[in-house]
């Protein structure tokens, strides 16, 4: 529209006449669908600013850990030799080397919270990083620093622990409880503020006993010189460390979580996107029905000379009004959500893959604006063809009654085509590999499936409005030809609607059904798999990064417990497995080929074990060997603090305890090979009839009275797997649930429209006899056959969608392999809901109807 | 590093009362000194220091000053208990260099500290080595070798004593405080020739020169109401030596048990008690860094001796301003000597120090 005053104003005149009657008129559609996007802005604003969050805590923490470091050499679980210490300092380019050992510990009987012990030399920390003490009083003395108890803790932990100077703090470390004594508290200032205050700072002395890692350092921390390039410094650090060491810059180690932890936050962003996706068909649905009320206006405006383009911005703009508003509403709603879900991500993310403590959300402006820009653009989009659509009306067509459901029945062929083409395109998009370690054609595969089955929703319609009136044809059921009748007369009105609700049910029913499946494989893994006894840990292990171990002494004396048939001590280490993270570990071979079991690709569990160990050989995880490409036979390399190492593979066993790959080696192997000693877990295998209590007690007597060692029975730790299993898919299951929200609201604007725009339609029926009772019906039998199709086709998309999550998207972030199963339980669930949700939609226009004043129904020209 | 830096301070500024004391040996009277033996470290006794300062020219006539001090504070053995770590402490380190460019009127330092772990600073006990990173002295007891550098400037110095250890106090202990051990048993190599290399901003220099060594082991400096001191070592033209310090009390008082020596030209020792000279300060200078409002010029009389000194500051700024790390904010430099003895004219060399000057700062802690 031009820019001149007069058509200024014109223009204000006429979004008077549309956006702002729409809100006078239409209250309730307004709000649904604003609530509607605000839903699904929320949810995506919320996993956005969540991933956001958990990634900022990390690169943060490493930041203020790192303090001024400008490289850093770090060693994995194997750690780093201290004296290989004054020669990194004599490089030159060296100006300061500062020793680190760092694990992280529980606080004992507070399960579930955990800190960063960072032990440091205190007197060679001022090139790196400044602590300082909190409060004026008396500065701390010598024995105060080390003592071989003292900690300092920071004020913000000290406070939500009722912590204060001279106090206590118990912590799980390693295999034991130990009692530390709070020297000074350190306000929050660099380091300190590192994962909100949950970490603490030990003189690296005292640190080293009490982490069990004497003579071995986590990290060396360097300054350079800024005439020296750092890369100068670390070629000429190459050449004089061993391989295993790594140079690299300490926000280096920031990428890597983030690398890390992509799959988990695509994943995420994946599911949240569709929440989005479904609120969007939403704004499409409320255009569409606005288009369908204004016709006669359309025509009056057109007659008095409003262009088509202006036709077609009036509605689009009024599309965008709704999405912005409810973008804006689910920006906020968004962010509360987002702090709800944190401490579940955090924890989720603690346990699988490092340790993470964060409280505050972060949100920068750019996500903020994204979330806006997507909800904004999207119902832009979302309201393009329906305002085309409006654009397209003649002025003499706009005065005819039930024209615009006749183009409708004329594009119901094209739209069917287009859907059959994404159908076809989703297929395809499941060939093609990762981009980048990323499911990336997958995601798209997934839109390609819920639009295509989108496209069927009109001619679906039509066919059953069609079928149910050849059904009826002849039998005494008016109430159920009147619902299907306007099924087929008003496929334009409720086939978004039904888009909608279908894409809801579609996530509800694909991921239960991945989910469902893929627990269903890890409790058959489990099943099989975990066989031991008893599983003895030392208590600090559930967070990652703890490192704790059990001594040697402690599972030689295990081993001698009477009743003890076996043990098979257990130890995992990240390494880089060519090219990625994994894990190295190690486990008794012939305990296992005995007493347990794996599942391997090929060949049966004890034998292979038995091979594996006579010919040196080592078994991957199959999640190495897809990703990898590696098969039995082939060799697999790695580094080991005593050089480079080449292996070949003897078998392939499925595994879900890890997403980045596994080898493992028998003990003998690991120990020729200059492996360490103790071990991250033994698993306890009893002899027949042994009194399980009895080792119990003998098992606790050994670790001592300070110990705090974890033992699970067989049962207990299958449990425990399956409540971390279940824990990480909580943020899907509750995104289900919002999908299903939006979809509903979807129907209720549909069934709140039909029955405004039918006043005059519901008031004839009244007037020659239709009860009230029977209008609700009516009314809720078109809620429920609109309920049943989009359950229809929502349990069909949702089964092809749990198919390409389980097969190409799951398959090619983690390299799991999971059995599908297909459940009946999930038809019922979803039946249950998509036709409880319709009626429910149903139930407040099935009201209004009934309560309509016949005479003004009559007189009603809608 | 506040945390540690405040636990040096503490180890430095009240040894006395510092719990772990009964750990250590106590400095009482009748220490018979023995050389060579006594350069090297007496890690029984918790706190030592070996120190060096002196007055370098080249051929051309540049004249520079340099100050190289290393420290030894021994650590409860309680607080280390049994445990294997390399990293448990029995002594921390800390090591002091200066360079005083004259004409210049730039004074540059640099401080070291380390617990000592794998190496990284130590004292041996047999033979006469104490090193912090790359400085170091160390000797076989004819001639002692100094090597120090930071940041463009080194020195790299051969010293040959010239006259034997002057050995202060009485009954070879020179007392601090009143009490029994409150003491340390402290020498002094007044007159040590010295020649070699410095570095100054990146220029290698010959020079030669003379310097002052002190060696001293015992308890810490202060009492608790004792505030500073002020140490001067002088060497004079004629061929003797002075060493005077002391002791200010909180009151600003001289505390008595302030002291000196005199060392005559043939190297015989005499000892000056509090009463047997006077320390009056004539001119100020305030740091601007510290605040610390130092005596820049003094009047030392040495009644008995008819000796009337003026000690000038080469140039003032010669603070050493360490808040940032071991917290012990002090002035040290090369002196100018003039004024007379038995009325006679006479100049002369020194080093000057002052500690406890600066405005009690508020910690950031």
């Amino acid at each position: 529209m031009g820019g001149s005053k007069s058509s200024n104003v014109h223009t204000w005149s006429v979004i008077r006449l549309t956006i702002l009657r729409q809100l006078r008129t239409n209250p309730v559609r307004v709000l649904v669908t604003v609530t509607g996007v605000a839903i699904g802005v929320a949810a995506f604003t919320a996993i956005q600013a969540t991933n956001e969050s958990v990634l900022h805590s990390f690169t943060q923490a490493i930041d203020l850990v790192a303090g001024r470091a400008t490289l850093e050499i770090t060693g994995g679980e194997a750690g780093i030799d201290e004296r290989l210490l004054p020669a990194v300092q004599q490089i030159d380019g060296v100006s300061a080397a500062a020793p680190i050992v760092q694990t992280v510990a529980s606080v004992a009987e507070q399960p579930g919270e955990a800190l960063l012990l960072l032990g440091v030399d205190l007197f060679a920390e001022n090139p790196f990083r400044e602590y300082r003490l909190a409060g004026s009083d008396r500065p701390p003395g010598i024995e105060d620093l080390l003592s071989l108890d003292a900690i300092f803790v920071t004020t913000t932990f000290a406070e939500a622990h009722g912590l204060r100077k001279g106090g206590h703090l118990t912590l799980l470390v390693g295999m034991r409880r130990q009692r530390f004594s709070i020297k000074g508290l350190l306000a929050p200032q660099g380091p300190a503020r590192a994962f909100d205050g949950n970490i603490a700072i030990l003189d690296i002395a005292a640190a080293q006993a009490a982490f069990g890692r004497i003579g071995r350092l986590d990290r060396i921390d360097l300054v350079t010189r800024e005439q020296v390039s750092p890369d100068e410094i670390r070629t000429r650090l190459a050449k004089l460390l061993p391989p295993h060491l790594t140079v690299q810059r300490p926000d280096r180690r920031g990428r890597q979580v983030e690398k890390m932890l992509r799959a988990f936050r695509l994943n995420l962003t994946a599911l949240s996107a569709i929440a989005l996706l479904v609120s969007l068909f939403l704004v499409y649905n409320a255009v569409s029905l606005s288009v369908l009320e204004r016709r006669r206006q359309i025509g009056i405006l057109r007659s008095l000379g409003l262009t088509r383009g202006a036709v077609a911005a009036l509605f689009a703009a009024e599309g965008t009004a709704l999405g912005l508003l409810g973008s804006l509403l689910g920006v906020g709603g968004g962010l509360l959500l987002g702090r709800s879900l944190l401490r579940g991500v955090s924890q989720t993310v603690s346990t699988l893959y490092a340790y993470l403590r964060v409280d505050a959300i972060q949100a920068g402006p750019v996500l903020l604006l994204t979330a806006l820009g997507l909800g904004g653009a999207g119902a832009l989009l979302a309201s393009i063809a329906p305002a085309y659509a409006a654009s397209r009306i003649a002025p003499k067509d706009a005065m005819q009654i039930g024209s615009f459901e006749r183009t409708w029945i004329r594009r119901s062929h094209r739209i069917l085509l287009v859907g059959l083409l994404l159908l076809a395109a989703a297929f395809l998009l499941t060939r093609p590999g990762p981009v980048g370690g990323a499911p990336l054609f997958g995601y798209l595969s997934l839109a390609c499936l819920i639009f295509g089955v989108a496209c069927f929703t009109p001619r679906l319609l039509r066919l059953t409005g069609t079928g149910i009136h050849l059904l009826c044809r002849g039998r005494r059921a008016p109430l159920l030809t009147l619902a299907a009748g306007t099924l087929s007369s008003q496929v334009g009105r409720s086939a978004v609607a039904v888009a909608a609700m279908m894409t809801a049910v579609a996530m509800l029913v694909g991921l239960t059904l991945m989910i469902g499946s893929f627990r269903r494989t890890v409790e058959l893994w489990v099943e099989q798999t975990i066989r031991a006894d008893l599983i003895v840990s030392p208590a600090a292990r559930f967070v990652k990064g703890s490192d704790a171990t059990l001594s040697d002494s402690f599972i030689e004396s295990a081993a001698r417990v009477p009743g003890i048939a076996a043990v098979d001590p257990f130890i995992g280490q990240r390494v880089e497995l060519m090219g990625h993270e994994g894990l190295l570990a190690t486990g008794d071979f012939e305990v296992v080929a005995h007493y347990g079991r794996l599942l391997f690709r090929q060949g049966e569990s004890a034998a292979v074990m038995r091979r594996a160990k006579a010919e040196d050989g080592v078994i991957i995880s199959e999640s190495l060997a897809l990703s990898r490409g590696l098969t039995e036979g082939d060799r697999v390399s790695f580094v080991l603090p005593s050089g480079r190492i080449e292996l070949p593979i003897t078998g392939v066993f499925y595994d879900y305890s890890t997403d980045g790959g596994k080898v493992v080696m028998d003990r003998k192997l690991w120990t020729r090979l200059g492996g360490d000693h103790g071990a991250d877990m033994v698993a306890i295998y009893l002899q027949p009839g042994a009194d399980e209590a009895a080792v119990r007690r003998q098992l606790l007597a050994i670790a001592g009275t300070d110990s705090a060692i974890a033992l699970n029975s067989n049962r207990a730790l299958k449990a425990r797997v399956l409540e971390i299993f279940d824990n990480a898919f909580a943020v899907a299951r509750a995104l289900e649930l919002i999908a299903i929200v939006v979809g509903v609201l979807g129907i209720f604007n549909v069934l709140w429209a039909s029955v405004l725009s039918r006043q005059r339609e519901i008031g004839i029926l009244r007037s020659v006899g239709a009860t009230k009772a029977q209008l609700v019906r009516v009314i809720l039998g078109e809620a429920g056959l609109l309920g049943l199709l989009a359950e229809l086709l929502g349990l069909l998309a949702g089964i092809a969608l749990s198919l390409i999550l389980i097969h190409v998207i799951n398959k090619q972030s983690f390299g799991w392999t999971i059995q599908f199963q297909f459940s009946w339980w999930v038809v019922v669930k979803s039946s249950i809901i998509a036709l409880g949700a319709a009626l429910l939609a149903g139930y407040l226009p099935a009201r209004q109807a009934a309560r309509l004043n016949i005479p003004a129904a009559v007189a009603y020209e809608g | 590093m506040t945390i540690g830096a405040t636990a040096l301070l503490c180890l430095l500024l009240s040894g006395l009362g510092a719990s772990g004391e009964a750990a250590f040996r106590q400095a009482l009277p009748g220490y018979r000194f023995v050389f060579p033996r006594d350069h090297a470290s007496h890690p029984d006794f918790k706190t030592e220091w070996w120190y060096y300062s002196g007055h370098l020219h080249t051929n051309d006539g540049q004249r520079f000053g340099y100050q190289l001090t290393f420290f030894r504070v021994g650590v409860d053995p309680a607080l280390r208990g049994d445990s294997r770590s390399r990293w448990a402490v029995r002594d921390l380190y800390l090591a002091h260099f200066a360079i005083s460019d004259l004409a210049d009127r730039r004074f540059q330092y640099w401080e070291r500290r380390s617990r000592g772990a794998l190496d990284s600073a130590g004292a041996l006990t047999d033979a006469f080595k104490v090193w912090n990173g790359p400085w170091a002295a160390g000797g076989d007891g004819k001639t002692h070798h100094l090597t120090a550098s930071a940041e463009g400037y080194a020195i790299d110095l051969t010293l040959t004593p010239t006259k034997p250890p002057a050995i202060h106090g009485v009954n070879g202990v020179s007392q601090k405080a009143a009490g029994l051990g409150h003491a340390s048993h402290y020498y002094s190599l007044t007159k040590i020739a010295t020649e070699g290399t410095l570095i100054v901003a990146g220029k290698r220099l010959a020079v030669t020169g003379s310097t002052w060594m002190d060696h001293e082991f015992g308890v810490g400096q202060l009492g608790e109401s004792q505030a500073g001191w002020d140490w001067f070592s002088i060497q004079l033209d004629g061929g003797a030596e002075l060493m005077l310090y002391q002791i200010r009390r909180a009151d600003g008082r001289p505390d008595p048990y302030s002291s000196g020596s005199l060392i005559r030209p043939d190297g015989r020792v005499e000892h000056l008690p509090l009463n047997a000279f006077s320390l009056t300060p004539q001119e100020f200078w305030q740091s601007p860094k510290s605040g610390g409002r130092y005596p820049i010029r003094w009047r030392i009389q040495v009644p008995s001796r008819r000796l009337d000194l003026s000690v000038r500051a080469a140039f003032p700024d010669q603070e050493l301003d360490t808040r940032g790390s071991t917290l012990v904010t002090y002035w040290e430099g090369s002196v100018a000597i003039s004024g007379t003895a038995d009325n006679r004219p006479i100049t002369g060399v020194g080093y000057l120090e002052m500690t406890g000057y600066a405005a009690p700062f508020r910690q950031p802690l």
